[in-house]
């Protein structure tokens, strides 16, 4: 390679610089390492894998994807703001540094193996991100190309995952004997779904198979896919494709990026690329590609980041915040908006009926749904592997705040009849999801704040007790723990409204009374 | 003589001639990727520096000039886009190293230009970065020795012996492991030792005393030790009067709300980036020899030292080695030689 080379060049300097607090060690090879880039060194070869992930994140910015948006923000310290337009939206020059989240979702899947959900309109860098996604995994273009699955309205499922093979299908005596020619993209780790919204409901169905249980099916045969990271592209993800896409597809898909517009401020890079004949994907340097292993390792140390107490506390009480409808049950395990909606009922009419709290202060009001499990997980594994990104060996709140809103894009469905959304300043939030629903999580972290939660968790420190186990405690201290329980309740009902956090309060206490209450059977039946 | 009308070399005219288009269309990419390039001072770096390897390549391999002025050409462009080189560098250590020290190794050169040229650059850039270290030192100790390199990793060896010795402390051990892999005569040349020494021998007494040398003048130059930081209105590095906490490495220093690790021994003393954490860390002092201020004295052992400082807040602080004296009144650090 050439030392001056526009766009093969990878920093040599740390991408996001810390002191480091590990034994030091001195390293001679310092001494070569410059502007001038000389071949990996002993020291490049060493590098942590969470270096590599941002040496390929500004690779991509500075080279590939010609992405001006910085719309994940971090701060450190002070930063500039300003009040800008008639409707005097913010306009934020962060202190810290600062991510794409365009580039830096996908790269996270990536590195997480998950499935990543390109918006937008055509031509804004969709498909180039995911083919750049493969190519970092090691892929060479070409192959990458070929194994692209093209959504359109013909799709069959024999296109998507393989055919028999002729000659066996007039031979064969049993479906044992038809072999099956399986489509090369099936053991590939990076998947790409072109438009996936035009594919035919039927092929759709396969496609689920395969994106959720991780093998595909064709005549009773079956084939294993390897763990992979997904990459599907959509024009319109609101219906604007050919086919509606089925919920179940939909809900397998971990987190969703919209591809911004062109800032022309940035055509001299265009007219570059042009005059120097430059496909940012044929050019990505040796030093950013994954080996499998690589990328192996890299999911087992994400999984070892750690999310401290304090920070699964605030994501636990914003999530006991949306499930809860007062009106949609009976008995109270019941009182679920899910309940509402296996119902049929009509929404409009079911939360007409839900009076007496305050519309407009109730989080839970402003949607129309609760989170899964798998959003949750989804929520917590991204957490890490941004923490992770930064360089971080624990999650903070910035770092969930920042990638919430691209998890639940499509998971946590707005109320748009809501009183929230009918303020004129909430307007906005209408139409921006993402920023909706970092509004939503700063709403619920005000309320964390003011119920002091941080210091004033009694049903956090009762878990807690739990926690500790049951062996050794007598007839005596469970029944004075029953008793805390009960009394805890009665407080927490005694003239108060319902809210989802306090729902979920009481249904935790009524769980560790039931485990109290079977342990003392035990104790007495022994 | 002006050198932006100086005539290049015979050898650097036939190549930049012979790929016009190509040289040409190289300056076209740089100014997309940088739009501040000074063609001017590229031009001017030609007839200096490149002119002179591509002249220096020429006597010894004709056949590899071509190839050479590509690579240096390349090389040149990045140094001149990134302002580390040409008449409005921010130092001219690169251009000294291509005029002074390059030729010298043009056989090197011709091998591999990319890995000598480019560490040669990075090197010099390096160690001028570096406040405290002495760049004529290295670039005189690096042409005193870097022609009797027979490849470019004995070339970083020597490089790094050089920079130690230059000022960056830091670089003590790692140094001394680059000599290991040297033939014995060449690395007593680089630590400026007889040729009659034993370098097994010699490399000991480095580790058993950081401020020992085999060259006595080095040794006595810093027998009263040496001064570190300065205020930095006048230029220097703390805003605030030090305080210091012993270490293994040296010293970890504390003014206002920075925090720095100062390594030093005979050859110089480098002030690292550090965290308040490590400035928490630090290791007690009890467990190196005792260090005592009496009055305006520091008692090391059986030394008695006068301390030009009021008595007044002065602090002492001693690792193995090295005795470190701060005090509210001074923006410097004293460095004293425990032996």
């Amino acid at each position: 390679m050439s030392p001056f080379d526009l766009f093969r060049r990878v920093s040599q300097a740390p991408t996001n610089p810390k002191v480091a607090s590990a034994p030091r060690e001195f390293d001679v090879a310092e001494l070569y390492q410059g502007p001038i880039q000389i071949g990996a060194t002993a020291a490049d070869e060493v590098r942590n894998l969470d270096e590599k992930l941002r040496q390929a994140y500004f690779w991509i910015v500075n080279n590939a994807i010609i992405s001006p948006h910085y719309d994940i923000e971090y701060h450190q310290g002070p930063a500039p703001t300003y009040s800008v337009g008639d409707s005097k939206r913010t306009l934020t020059l962060p202190s810290a540094q600062s991510y794409s989240s365009f580039i830096l979702l996908p790269l996270l899947t990536f590195a997480t193996r998950r499935k990543c959900l390109f918006v937008g309109g055509p031509g804004r860098g969709k498909t180039a991100s995911a083919i750049l996604m493969a190519v970092l995994a090691g892929y060479c273009v070409r192959d990458v190309r070929r194994a692209m699955q093209h959504g359109h309205p013909q799709m069959t499922i024999a296109d998507l995952l393989g055919n028999p093979l002729p000659a066996d299908l007039v031979a064969a005596q049993s479906m044992e004997e038809i072999r099956i020619a399986w489509r090369s993209w099936l053991s590939m780790r990076v998947k790409i779904i072109d438009e996936y919204n035009r594919i035919p409901t039927r092929t759709q169905s396969a496609l689920l198979t395969v994106m959720g249980d991780n093998y595909a099916e064709v005549l009773d045969h079956i084939f294993e896919c390897p763990d992979a990271a997904w990459f599907l592209t959509a024009n319109d993800d609101r219906g604007g494709g050919t086919y509606q896409v089925i919920e179940a597809l939909r809900d397998r898909i971990d987190v969703i990026v919209q591809a911004l517009a062109f800032n022309p401020r940035f055509l001299d890079e265009l007219l570059l690329r042009i005059e120097a004949d430059i496909r940012p994907e044929e050019v990505v340097p040796r030093e950013i590609i994954f080996t499998p292993e690589e990328c192996d390792r890299m999911v087992v140390d994400i999984r070892q980041i750690n999310i401290p107490s304090e920070v699964r506390r605030r994501l636990e009480f914003f999530a006991s915040q949306f499930e809860l409808l007062e009106v949609a049950g009976a008995q109270f395990e019941y009182l679920t908006k899910d309940t509402a909606r296996l119902s049929g009922a009509d929404w409009a009419q079911v939360t007409t009926s839900d009076t007496g709290r305050d519309r407009l202060k109730d989080l839970g009001c402003q949607t129309r749904n609760g989170l899964s499990v798998r959003n949750l997980m989804t929520l917590l594994l991204y957490a890490k592997a941004l923490a992770y990104f930064r360089g971080d060996r624990a999650v903070d709140l910035d770092d969930l705040r920042q990638i919430l809103p691209f998890v639940l894009h499509d998971k946590l469905l707005p109320d748009l009849e809501a009183p929230f959304f009918g303020l004129p300043e909430n307007a906005a939030y209408r139409t921006d999801r993402l920023s909706w629903l970092r509004r939503l999580f700063d709403l619920s972290n005000a309320e964390y704040d003011r119920f002091d939660l941080d210091r004033n968790d009694p049903v956090g420190e009762l878990s807690a007790e739990f926690a500790k186990g049951l062996d050794g405690l007598g007839e005596g201290d469970t029944r004075q723990r029953l008793t805390r329980i009960e009394r805890l309740v009665d407080e927490r009902v005694k003239g108060r409204k319902l809210y989802g956090h306090l729902y979920d309060d009481l249904l935790k206490l009524k769980y560790l009374h039931q485990r109290y209450t079977n342990y003392l059977h035990w104790l007495r039946a022994r | 003589m002006n050198n932006s009308l100086a005539p290049v070399s015979e050898a650097l005219a036939a190549v930049l001639g012979s790929g016009r288009t190509h040289f040409n269309s190289r300056v076209s990419e740089a100014r997309h990727r940088y739009p501040g390039l000074d063609t001017a001072a590229f031009a001017a770096f030609l007839r200096t520096g490149l002119d002179s390897v591509a002249r220096s390549v020429a006597e010894i391999a004709p056949e590899r000039t071509a190839a050479v002025v590509s690579d240096a050409y390349d090389i040149a462009l990045e140094l001149i886009a990134q302002g580390q080189a040409g008449p409005g560098a921010r130092s001219n250590a690169v251009e000294r190293v291509w005029v002074a020290l390059a030729p010298k190794l043009a056989r090197l050169v011709a091998a591999e230009p990319i890995q000598v040229l480019g560490a040669l650059s990075n090197s010099a850039i390096h160690v001028t970065g570096v406040p405290s270290a002495r760049f004529d030192d290295w670039l005189g100790g690096m042409a005193t020795v870097a022609e009797h390199a027979d490849s470019t990793a004995q070339l970083r060896s020597l490089g790094a012996i050089m920079a130690w010795r230059a000022g960056l402390a830091h670089f003590r051990e790692g140094a001394m492991q680059c000599a290991d892999a040297l033939p014995e005569p060449l690395a007593l040349l680089a630590m400026g030792a007889s040729h009659a020494a034993n370098w097994p021998l010699l490399r000991e007494a480095c580790r058993a005393d950081p401020w020992w040398s085999p060259n006595p003048v080095a040794r006595d130059a810093v027998r009263n030790g040496r001064y570190v930081g300065q205020f930095t209105g006048f230029g220097g590095t703390f805003a605030q009067p030090p305080t210091v906490r012993a270490c293994p490495l040296g010293f970890l220093v504390r003014s206002g709300d920075r925090y720095g690790l100062l390594v030093a021994d005979v050859y110089g003393a480098v002030l690292l980036p550090a965290t308040g954490d490590e400035y928490a860390k630090a290791e007690s002092t009890a467990q190196y020899p005792p260090v005592q201020v009496a009055g305006r004295q520091l008692v090391i052992g059986n030394r008695r030292i006068d301390i030009d400082l009021p008595e007044d807040g002065m602090a002492a602080s001693g690792n193995q080695h090295t005795v470190a004296v701060t005090s509210p009144y001074t923006h410097l650090i004293r460095l004293l030689p425990r032996t």
